[in-house]
């Protein structure tokens, strides 16, 4: 090997010892014939001289920059040894203690005067740092690159969102302008149909800049639109302009329920009364800088002067209502309205009273409860069934008359007697709407009739004894076998008939005071009608030789009743169409059947009963032929007790008279009969 | 009927009626015994036990009630009764004190007759 001068070799020596690059050089054959301090540094090894560099490079094991292990050929040395010059080529060595150091090499032949290769240099940088840097560097732009392009991605999407939303806004805003003039063509009609008059006022004048038509409507004469509201209402003026200025000072609204105006209508028309509910409000149109009023009045004159008109006759209809109820609760009676359901609506305080009930609570009550409430009974002691109720009853379309009833006072243990009327109470067109009943305490009339009453009891009780005497002690005159000549035997007959009615008289009296007190009873059996009815027209036929009676029919009839009682009826109405009739004419008696219901007969052609009387002759003691010629005597009780002891019989009595022509008396008697039993 | 005697015992507080019965009754040929309360009833039939008895109800000093209850607790069986009375439920009065019949006031002689001619026989 030969570099030329020695001195020169010296200098290179020198200058690639203090390189600061690894510098080493092998010969043709690969071995390492120099190596410099820097070298040996960067390798970290030693590395002795003439050894292969091939072995060098396997002990140093030189890779591929991306780790790959490289081949002996491939190795830079080698390459320069072919005769290549490698600039920069990276290579990785791995170094024994497990490091790894990048390297910039350069390789370039070492070739003699002709040309031929003797050997290799080998320059070799540590690069590690620099790698590092490198790629610190390019990961730092990577990074930032991905940031901007995400920041451009999220600016696109904003981008595109807010395109998006603009073109949805403009869509809506559309639809606004739309919507808000279907608004104001609303608002404009419900401010001209509006039935509640609207104006709109304006600047210090008050001028009317918005009339409806409601508003008009008020003065419909007058001209409104763009006048100020002194020159419209010059007649309210006066009042209402302060009430405008304070609004439009202060802001507040005013609010009036009917608030008195005198007004004209029409301009010279007459000055009328008016009422109006209304309020005046600050109105402050947008872009404008006068603020305006807005009055939105109704007026209520009809409903204030209706009102007014109301309260007198409300005032009136309490005094009524005070005066009735009044009058009412001073009644000793006791009054109940019961509405048509049946409600009992009113009551004074002596019906109140009555029910136990304070006032005030009587009008919870309807009939139904009436039956437990007020307990009331016949005067023969049964119950009142609900439809008896004289209130029912009145709400049916029945007048009830002097209803007579008793209730037990379970306080005092007495009963009390009460009288009750009833009728129904009807509107404008005749419907009953509800009833009315009256109700009179006449438990003293009552406690007088049964003293009375009982009074007859004993007297006729007294009388029977005496009268048994009398008739005895004649019939035992009459029966003595002494002659004792006609006249004298007349005498005592008197005295014996005289006997009988008074007899008889007693036994009335009795019948009259047992049917008032509800003690008449029947001993009911099978009774062959027809027949008793020839038994017993025989009977009287006996004592009235004079008059001619007929049975004229005798259909076939068997009823159940008492025999004693339903005789005492027939003799009864044989006795009086014998009293009324004359002696030449006939009395007709009969026995029919009809509907289940026999009917018996008594037809005379005497005396009619006078038409006035006629509504009265079942009454007791009551005597149609008083004061007559016709007057024959007797007590006027017979057709009463006949009539009861019939409707004991669950029978009815009634009669036919006509003057000229006489009268005919029926009873009847259910053919099914009625219960047996005491 | 054989064993009893022919007497008939009239028990009235009124003695005007008391005397007509007895002279009737006499005058058909029954013997008579009279009293004019409950009380002197008791005592006549205790002397001797009658025919029959014509008992009216409301008397002073015992009634008729009182006497046929007393009557009866002593005398069983003993004459019948007949009521003699005012009252117009006759019939329910005899019933309720065990009585055999019953005669109304004021009543017609015959009647009397015949209603007492149904238990004793005239002695």
């Amino acid at each position: 090997m030969s570099f030329g001068g020695h001195g020169r070799l010296q200098f290179l020596e020198a200058a690639l010892a203090s390189a600061a690059d690894g510098v080493a050089i092998v010969d043709a054959e690969g071995r390492l014939v120099f190596v410099n301090d820097a070298g040996r540094r960067l390798v970290g090894t030693a590395l002795p001289l003439g050894s292969l560099s091939q072995g060098l490079e396997a002990q140093l094991s030189v890779r591929h920059v991306d780790g790959r292990p490289m081949a002996p050929y491939q190795t830079p040395l080698a390459k320069a040894l072919e005769g290549e010059r490698l600039v920069d080529f990276p290579a990785l060595l791995a170094l024994p203690q497990g490091q790894e150091v990048h390297f910039s090499t350069c390789a370039s032949p070492v070739r003699d005067e002709q040309g031929c290769i003797i050997g290799a240099i080998f320059v070799f940088r540590d690069v590690t740092n620099q790698r590092r840097e490198e790629r610190a560097l390019r990961e730092k732009e990577e990074l930032s690159r991905r940031r901007t392009e995400q920041e451009r991605d999220r600016l696109l999407k904003v981008l595109r969102e807010t395109n998006e939303r603009l073109v949805v806004a403009n869509l809506r805003t559309k639809g606004l302008l739309h919507e808000i003039d279907a608004q104001r063509r609303l608002f404009q009609s419900v401010i001209e149909n509006a039935p509640v008059g609207i104006a709109l006022l304006r600047g210090p004048r008050y001028v009317l800049e918005l009339v409806n038509p409601a508003y008009q409507a008020f003065a419909p004469g007058k001209l409104m639109l763009g006048k100020p509201y002194a020159k419209v209402w010059p007649e309210t003026a006066a009042k209402t302009l302060p009430i405008l200025d304070c609004v439009r000072r202060t802001g507040e609204p005013f609010h009036s329920i009917d608030l008195h105006r005198t007004i004209h209508r029409f301009p010279g028309g007459p000055l009328e009364d008016a009422y109006f509910t209304m309020a005046i409000l600050p109105f402050h149109v947008p872009g404008d800088r006068d603020e305006g009023l807005l009055i939105v009045s109704i007026e209520t004159t009809e409903q204030v002067l209706a009102r007014g008109k109301i309260e007198v006759l409300a005032e009136e209809a309490q005094r009524r209502a005070a005066e009735l109820q009044s009058v009412l609760d001073n009644m000793a009676d006791g009054v109940f309205v019961c509405d048509r359901e049946g409600r009992i609506t009113l009551s004074n305080e002596a019906g109140a009273r009555m029910l136990g009930l304070d006032c005030p609570d009587v009008p919870r009550h309807s009939l139904p409860d009436l039956p437990e409430l007020f307990p009331m009974r016949h005067p023969d002691g049964s119950p009142f069934t609900y439809d008896e109720q004289p209130l029912v009853r009145a709400l049916r379309g029945e007048d009830v008359l002097l209803e007579d009833g008793k209730i037990h006072n379970p306080q005092t243990k007495l009963d009390s007697y009460l009288r009750t009327t009833a009728t129904p109470i009807r509107d404008d067109r005749g419907s009953i709407v509800g009833a009315v009943a009256a109700t009179r305490d006449v438990t003293e009339l009552a406690e007088l009739d049964q003293l009375k009453d009982a009074f007859i009891s004993v007297a006729a009780h007294e009388l029977k004894t005496p009268v048994a005497v009398m008739k005895g002690y004649a019939q035992a005159l009459l029966r003595t076998e002494v002659d004792l000549g006609a006249q004298r035997r007349g005498m005592l007959d008197a005295i014996d008939r005289g006997a009988d009615r008074i007899d008889r008289i007693v036994r009335e009296l009795l019948d009259i005071s047992r049917l008032q007190l509800g003690h008449l009873e029947l001993a009911i059996e099978s009774i062959d009608l027809p027949a008793m009815v020839v038994q017993v027209v025989d009977r009287i036929a006996l004592t009235a030789p004079e008059h001619r009676l007929r049975v004229v029919s005798t259909e076939p009839a068997v009823v159940k009743g008492d025999r004693d009682r339903l005789e005492q009826v027939l003799v009864n109405l044989l006795d009086n169409a014998i009293r009324y009739s004359p002696t030449e004419r006939e009395i007709e008696v009969g026995v029919v059947v009809r509907d289940r219901e026999a009917i018996v007969s008594v037809r005379d052609h005497g005396v009619a009963i006078p038409r006035e009387k006629q509504g009265r002759i079942f009454q007791r003691f009551y005597r149609a032929h008083t004061g007559t010629p016709h007057d024959y005597g007797g007590m006027g009780v017979g057709l009463y007790i006949s009539r009861e002891i019939v409707s004991r019989h669950l029978g009815r009595m009634w009669f036919e008279s006509e003057k000229g022509r006489g009268s005919c008396f029926y009873f009847s008697l259910p053919l099914r009969g009625i219960r047996g039993g005491k | 009927m054989e064993s009893r005697s022919k007497s008939i015992l009239v028990v009235d507080d009124d003695r005007d009626l008391l005397t007509l019965v007895a002279f009737v009754l006499e005058s058909e040929g029954y013997q008579v015994e009279t009293s004019s309360d409950g009380q002197q009833g008791l005592e006549a039939v205790s002397r001797g036990m009658p025919g029959l008895i014509l008992l009216d109800m409301k008397m002073p000093v015992m009634d008729g009630w009182a006497f046929a209850r007393e009557y009866h607790s002593r005398h069983n069986p003993g004459a019948p009764i007949v009521v003699l009375t005012a009252a117009d439920d006759a019939k329910r009065r005899a019933e309720e004190i065990g009585a055999a019949g019953w005669i109304g006031k004021p009543f017609d002689l015959d009647a009397l007759v015949a209603v007492v001619g149904r238990y004793v026989q005239k002695g």
